[in-house]
């Protein structure tokens, strides 16, 4: 990671635009939603490219401001992994091209912490404390 | 899919709600299609859609197995489950029933984890 932007402490789509120099961000990966979404939208450089990929904000449906978008040919769309599993081999084949990177060490998967199954609501619990750094686990 | 006798052990709920609407309980064997792996859970990765899942939104089934993503074993492969056996490790993606000791998954959602890698390798950052 090159740049890290701790958004509790402060507005990420200000920090976005210092660390890329006024620039803006090329590709965004949005799995937030709501707000954050909309932050994303005004976090793109010219020609950027927003993904839409979840809501774990929970956010209800909010009105999004697009009227920087059209000038500065900027892209938003979706993206359900679910779909393209069932409709296209090239997501298959992306998992498997990314479990190989695990396998080797080339990346690396952060654990927070393992619950046993029997233990599924504190699991869940921790995760909706926002303490998680990484994956929760459960083991049967 | 066919169901079979009792004794898997499943994290699961009636409604949805609040962490607390979880109950570790017995449910059916899930039973496998032609195309399908019966797989041995060894670690669910609890996926946000998960705790979305659980929070609201209609069940698939009540009592309901919740659940994305899990690692596991196959115990046994359907005979179009075309490349994989007994006792291959992988990892699946289904709509639901990762919080539990086994799962069905159709094969297409399943990979194999590469034979000569080490384990995953597992990193815990400080904070």
């Amino acid at each position: 990671m090159d740049e890290g932007i701790n958004y509790v402490r402060s507005d990420f789509v200000v920090e976005a635009r210092r660390i890329t120099e006024g620039h803006g961000v090329d590709v965004i990966v949005d799995s937030v939603g709501g707000k954050t979404l909309q932050g994303s939208i005004n976090a793109l450089a010219y020609r950027g490219r927003c993904v839409t990929v979840g809501d774990a904000g929970r956010s209800a449906v909010e009105a999004l401001d697009i009227s920087s978008m059209r000038p500065n040919n900027q892209t938003l769309c979706g993206y359900f992994l679910g779909a393209e599993l069932f409709l296209s081999g090239r997501a298959h084949d992306l998992i498997s091209t990314l479990l190989q990177r695990v396998s080797s060490g080339d990346l690396q998967v952060v654990i927070d912490r393992t619950f046993p199954l029997s233990e599924a609501a504190a699991a869940h619990a921790y995760i909706e404390s926002r303490q998680a750094f990484g994956r929760v686990l459960l083991v049967p | 899919m066919s169901v079979r006798k009792l004794g898997v052990k499943a994290a699961v709920y009636y409604s949805t709600g609040p962490p607390g609407v979880f109950r570790y309980e017995d449910v059916p064997d899930p039973g496998i299609g032609e195309s399908d792996l019966l797989v041995r859970v060894d670690a669910v990765s609890i996926e946000g859609g998960d705790t979305l899942n659980r929070l609201q939104g209609d069940l698939a089934s009540v009592p309901h197995v919740v659940g994305y993503q899990c690692a596991g074993t196959v115990i046994e492969a359907g005979p179009a489950a075309e490349g994989f056996s007994p006792g291959d490790r992988v990892v699946t993606v289904g709509l639901n029933g990762s919080h539990a000791e086994r799962r069905a998954v159709p094969s297409a959602f399943a990979w194999k984890l590469p034979a000569s890698g080490r384990p995953s390798p597992r990193h815990r950052l400080e904070r």
